[in-house]
């Protein structure tokens, strides 16, 4: 009777776990409401919603962008943008409170002064923001709406420019130049330098 | 523990361009060939072209250098550049734009032309390598425009140049407004289909690899041949020393890293191929009983004179729209006009005037290439939308002279995953590299005022450089005295061992290394195959002129 063989573990699938993973990390952080009261207050300072573009708040970009790619706690390689989450998580909920009870102009202040003083956390805020924000759906429709940005479609496949790429049409190059022949090459004293 | 595991008739170490067409052509004559690669295939699902994120993704999963990834196949490199490489199957190539330049017949006479720094002639000519560059070429399948001036006579490439877009339309007339000369650029890119490959749809991406197979990575243009004749192509396979007896490669070491064992493989006959990095540093960890300083280096040639171009970078913006986003990201269009060394310079050499691709908007609202991050708050509008679409970046590649100062070296203080020791690199500009990039700076300036840029960033000289290219580590040359391998890439000192890769470049040139890497390695896989017997019953390694005829 034939019996049922169950596959070893794949030890491939442990160094693919330690990879750099598209999408961010497979388990997004998780952060209060607070927090993403915050990040959300926070992207909507750096991009400002308007002429027909939407708030970052309104796309997601905290929700689904922030959270996968601030590294968790529990991950030992950082990378871009060397967000770590604990670290991160106690940044935000250090100024959460007065950049929440602020009014515009305050929060650009306050924006100002983290990134004269904590450059590298601003650094991952707006890394963050913009990255997730040209990403989102709702920004691709926004963008088609500029002259040169009407046929942009975001993620390059499947359907990628090929009807839409100018094409060499009259444009033809001069046919000029040459090129030293193996037999010609001599030797050549060029002027000394200043 | 070590343990007796495989033998073969040649072993390949490194899965690029160089280990790929070696391994393809010699299991074309039914030799026995086993590859070992210590990174994975890339699974389709990895590339990044149909993912909402593939912008941040440049500076993660598929970010240049291994620095930044990290990943269990990358091993650290230190020092002040940052070097673009793949540890996957099909190597740096799974990476590349595709630029497809053949070095010219002076780039070969350079140290006849001037011999600065440690300049020397190749051993071969243009002439010596023009077939195999042809073989190579086909096999890859090249995009392109026949007839350039600028070059010798060449077969035509298999399928018209890649569509210039608005921005390459834009340099290629401003270029012309200037009298310079121009010429579409030769792709590894496919514009007609080519071994089940798809042509290239223009989708803007290529510096993530290519999921359609447009692209002329070595995973897709060499191995699916090679795999047919029956190549071992081992992944995760990461080769800790190449071993020798009596003067003569034995085989290698390698690390399983799926189980962490130690195996030995038998070969008769061993071909390095990975890169002008991991070359050296897998010779220099390869120090043994009679071998203290390394493999290959007891003149101590082992690791020097790297090369990595010199750069300058122009991004420009314009009024009207350029849509950069659309076509392939590599160079459509590319300017000559100063490639040879003139007496009326201050430098010898010269370089070339390329083109790149925009990528997406977050790839434009971080900067492009070189600029900073468009500003937050109410003035990000404006500026995202003047940006935005509105770009163009040229740049000038140039040819940096082989220095001996200028090297890889072992780097004990970090280790990869198995506790390899790290590559380090020592780079610096020399004076003949900052007045040929300050000069090619100057060009730049001239060449985006004829274009109409309205804004540019101009970086002027790079250094540290992007150490995009890897080149002159364990050198061709005419003596054992000048060089690490000999005119048909045997190492002086180990007679069954050849190198082939980036390292085995004696000079730069000022064009992209791929396509001779390349044609290099076609034609050493034809000299093994021609004079196997005789390369296995050799203890010295011979001149070019002494050697077995190819």
């Amino acid at each position: 009777m034939a019996s049922v063989v169950i596959p070893l573990e794949d030890p491939r699938d442990r160094f693919r776990a330690d990879s750099s993973q598209l999408g961010g990390n497979p388990v997004p952080v998780v952060f209060t409401d607070r927090q993403i009261a915050a990040l959300g207050a926070i992207a909507d300072e750096l991009i400002p919603a308007g002429d027909g573009f939407p708030a970052p708040s309104s796309v997601g970009v905290v929700e689904e962008f922030f959270t996968r790619y601030v590294t968790p706690a529990d991950i030992v390689v950082n990378r871009f943008p060397y967000a770590r989450e604990t670290e991160f998580k106690a940044a935000v909920d250090a100024l959460a409170d007065d950049f929440l009870a602020a009014n515009s102009a305050g929060r650009v202040n306050q924006l100002a002064n983290l990134e004269r003083d904590e450059p590298d956390f601003f650094g991952q805020l707006r890394a963050l923001t913009y990255g997730g924000y040209y990403s989102r759906p709702a920004v691709l429709v926004a963008l088609r709406s500029l002259p040169a940005g009407r046929d942009y479609h975001g993620a390059p496949l499947p359907r990628g420019y090929d009807q839409t790429t100018a094409d060499w049409d009259d444009l033809i190059p001069p046919g000029v130049g040459s090129y030293i022949r193996t037999t010609d090459v001599v030797r050549t004293t060029v002027k000394a330098r200043p | 523990m070590t343990t007796f595991d495989n033998t073969t008739d040649v072993l390949v170490i490194g899965s690029g361009m160089g280990g790929a067409a070696v391994s393809k052509r010699l299991s074309d004559a039914g030799i026995r060939v086993t590859c070992l690669e210590q990174g994975d295939w890339v699974h389709p699902t990895q590339f990044p072209h149909f993912h909402d994120e593939w912008e941040i993704e440049k500076y993660r999963s598929w970010a240049f250098d291994p620095n930044l990834r990290q990943n269990p196949e990358d091993y650290p490199i230190t020092g002040l550049t940052s070097p673009r490489l793949m540890n996957v199957v099909g190597g740096s190539t799974v990476h590349y734009a595709g630029h497809w330049f053949r070095y010219k017949p002076v780039d070969f006479r350079k140290g006849t032309e001037h011999g600065v720094g440690g300049t020397i002639d190749w051993p071969i000519s243009y002439e010596d390598l023009a077939p195999y560059y042809d073989i190579n070429d086909a096999e890859v399948g090249i995009s392109g425009l026949a007839g350039d001036p600028m070059y010798p006579p060449r077969p035509a490439p298999g399928g018209p140049p890649i569509k210039p877009g608005k921005g390459g339309r834009r340099m290629a007339e401003a270029w012309q407004r200037l009298g310079w000369q121009w010429w579409p650029t030769e792709n590894a890119i496919l514009t007609r289909g080519q071994d089940g490959r798809f042509s290239c749809n223009s989708c803007g991406n290529c510096l993530s690899g290519c999921p359609r197979g447009s692209l002329g990575s070595a995973d897709v243009a060499y191995w699916p041949k090679a795999l047919r004749n029956g190549v071992d192509l081992r992944t995760f396979a990461r080769v800790e020393s190449i071993t020798t007896r009596n003067g003569r490669a034995t085989g290698a070491i390698y690390i399983d890293r799926l189980t962490g064992a130690r195996h030995e493989i038998k070969a008769d006959l061993v071909v390095l191929a990975a890169n002008g990095v991991g070359s050296p540093r897998l010779l220099l960890m390869s120090a043994q009983k009679g071998h203290p300083d390394g493999l290959c280096n007891s003149n101590g040639m082992v690791g020097t004179h790297l090369m990595h171009h010199t750069w300058s970078f122009a991004d420009m913006w314009f009024e009207d729209p350029i849509e950069g986003y659309k076509g392939a990201v590599g160079c459509s269009v590319h300017s000559q006009q100063f490639y040879d060394t003139d007496a009326s310079h201050d430098f010898v050499n010269g370089m070339t005037f390329l083109t790149l691709g925009s990528f997406g908007a977050a790839y434009s609202a971080m900067g492009t290439h070189t600029a900073a991050p468009d500003p937050w708050g109410a003035a990000h509008r404006p500026s995202f939308n003047k940006h935005f679409g509105h770009h163009v970046v040229s740049f000038m590649q140039g040819d940096d002279i082989p220095r001996p100062e200028n090297r890889v070296t072992l780097d004990p203080s970090a280790i990869d995953s198995s506790g390899l020791p790290a590559a380090h690199i020592e780079y610096s500009l020399g004076e003949n590299d900052i007045s040929l990039a300050t000069f090619g700076t100057e060009r730049l300036k001239e060449a985006a005022e004829a274009a109409g840029a309205t804004e540019t960033n101009i970086t002027g000289p790079m250094h540290p450089p992007p150490a995009w290219h890897l080149m002159g580590t364990c050198r061709m040359g005419n003596t054992p005295d000048d060089s690490v391998v000999n005119a048909y890439n045997q190492s002086w000192e180990v007679p069954n061992l050849f190198i082939v890769d980036g390292s085995s470049l004696t000079t730069g040139a000022a064009v992209n290394p791929t396509s001779t890497i390349g044609a290099l390695a076609v034609r050493c896989a034809e000299y093994i195959k021609r004079n196997h017997r005789q390369i296995l019953s050799q203890t010295k390694t011979q001149t070019k002129e002494l050697s077995p005829a190819l």
